[in-house]
């Protein structure tokens, strides 16, 4: 004794797709065995979403077991550049700069210039498109008599410099031998030839593994979607393009700018000149000079990460 | 004395207008003018040449914003000011030279930091770390007559984030 009511029309249906597909597709498990198909036809191509934003193929596989073409890449930067534009109204160019040959980047800093104005602070914020929550800078104001990180204020405000007390900016010190790099556990972040380390951020999934292992605590992370004031339009992938919801992000020397030459956006907006920066391979340049000159200090000397980045006091 | 001024200026001349010094044969270093931004150039609009020496009640009228507190008990205008030239400054030597060529002025009795300026050690640059980069002199941000740097306000003031834990105030 058969239920079958030969008018129901999903039974129909699923009699006649019963006749393409091996499996019995009966009317009680039509929508089980069918939206499979749909599925796997959309992933395909079939079923083309309308935003760049819905999951394609690629996107959702990230295509990490073929190392990617020339091409490739470029298509992945231009669907990136499209979601950027989709989410935030603004046409972005995003690009990949290998490192230049022969460069290895010197960071000095003047501690006897540095009076705490913090525009180094606002001017990376402009140019690497932060959440203003988000700062990559962290100017420590201590007292003079002591090097003593513990006692440290982070969240002074007024006229600076005040009486007694120096300043010292802190950011990622790009070490040679990074404990956020050995931190990871699936290799999002890595040191590149140039001396930067980087994070891949479509690869970083928000575990904050390297935010407890880095000792300057120079790692922030995005608790939420990142609304910059002004979106900074000439971007890298590895550096300062909107980063999404839930990864992590630091300090990269601008290397969207200190890979063609220029100089990182700390620097340049510094008003008393406290900063410098350039290539140490090169035994010309101004950071060769004092690499040779004057007394340096790194911070935190004892954890043997060896950073790129030094302090002194000159006059 | 003289020869030796005169051998420093013309070592420090020779540094500043040659690109072949201490940096990269490719390094153009150009010098960020400072004539331009003189509010009250060309001087010869009111001085013929230059008489006063002594900084008085006279020149703060005539200069409105003018404060002097550089080497106080050294208050003669023209042991920088050319008398002949209103438009040029003068070196110890007597050696006339242009505003925008003041680091070599100052360099005579700050020279520890006139030769770091030179070697791109003091001071400001901007451009580029491998190329052409520009470099401010010293009037740009120390005023000649009150050279000592003057305090700033700070920027992005606290509260900066919403996730931070502000420093409680132990009793």
């Amino acid at each position: 004794m058969s239920n079958e009511n030969k008018f129901d029309p999903i039974s129909r249906v699923a009699k006649a797709i019963n006749v393409f597909v091996s499996k019995p597709i009966e009317r009680r498990n039509f929508f089980k065995n069918t939206s499979g198909i749909l599925a796997a036809l959309s992933f395909g191509g079939l079923f083309k979403p309308k935003t760049a934003k819905a999951m394609s193929f690629e996107a959702f596989f990230q295509q990490h077991y073929r190392r990617l073409t020339d091409a490739d890449k470029k298509k992945i930067l231009a669907r990136l550049e499209k979601e950027t534009k989709e989410e935030y109204g603004v046409d972005v160019t995003i690009e990949d700069t290998q490192p230049l040959p022969g460069v290895k980047f010197g960071y000095f800093l003047n501690l006897l210039k540095c009076n705490g104005n913090r525009k180094c602070v606002e001017a990376c914020q402009k140019e690497n498109n932060l959440d203003p929550s988000i700062t990559y800078i962290k100017v420590l104001e201590m007292s003079r008599s002591t090097f003593d990180l513990d006692h440290s204020d982070q969240f002074y405000s007024g006229t600076v410099p005040k009486p007694g007390k120096f300043y010292m900016p802190v950011q990622c010190q790009q070490c040679d031998n990074a404990p956020c790099v050995k931190a990871c556990p699936i290799s999002a972040t890595w040191k590149e030839k140039d001396g930067i380390v980087v994070i891949d951020y479509n690869w970083c999934i928000g575990c904050r593994y390297c935010m407890v292992a880095c000792p300057y605590e120079a790692r922030s992370f995005n608790f939420k979607k990142p609304e910059p004031k002004a979106i900074n339009p000439k971007q890298n992938y590895l550096s300062n393009r909107v980063r999404p919801r839930g990864v992590v992000e630091k300090c990269t020397f601008c290397l969207q700018r200190t890979r063609k030459g220029l100089y990182p956006a700390c620097m340049e907006a510094c008003p008393t000149g406290a900063r410098k920066f350039g290539n140490m391979l090169d035994p010309k340049s101004e950071v060769s000079t004092l690499f040779k000159e004057k007394k340096l200090y790194i911070l935190k000397e004892e954890l043997n990460t060896i950073p790129s980045f030094y302090y002194y006091f000159d006059e | 004395m003289i020869i030796r001024t005169a051998l420093f200026s013309l070592i420090f001349a020779s540094i500043i207008f040659s690109n072949a010094h201490a940096s990269e044969d490719s390094d153009q270093i150009k010098i960020l003018s400072r004539i331009e931004k003189l509010q009250t150039y060309p001087c010869t609009q009111c001085h013929k040449g230059i008489k006063i020496n002594v900084v008085d009640k006279e020149v703060y009228d005539k200069h409105p914003g003018l404060k002097f507190k550089h080497l106080s008990e050294v208050r003669l205008c023209r042991t920088c000011h050319d008398p002949a030239n209103p438009n040029h400054l003068v070196l110890l030597n007597g050696t006339s030279i242009t505003f925008d060529e003041v680091p070599q002025l100052c360099g005579q009795c700050h020279g520890k930091i006139g030769f770091n300026w030179t070697r791109g050690l003091h001071g400001k640059q901007v451009g580029s770390w491998n190329g052409e980069k520009t470099r401010w002199v010293c009037t740009e941000c120390h005023n000649p007559h009150a050279p000592k740097y003057k305090p700033m306000e700070t920027v992005l003031n606290p509260p900066m984030s919403d996730y931070v834990i502000r420093k409680v105030e132990h009793k």
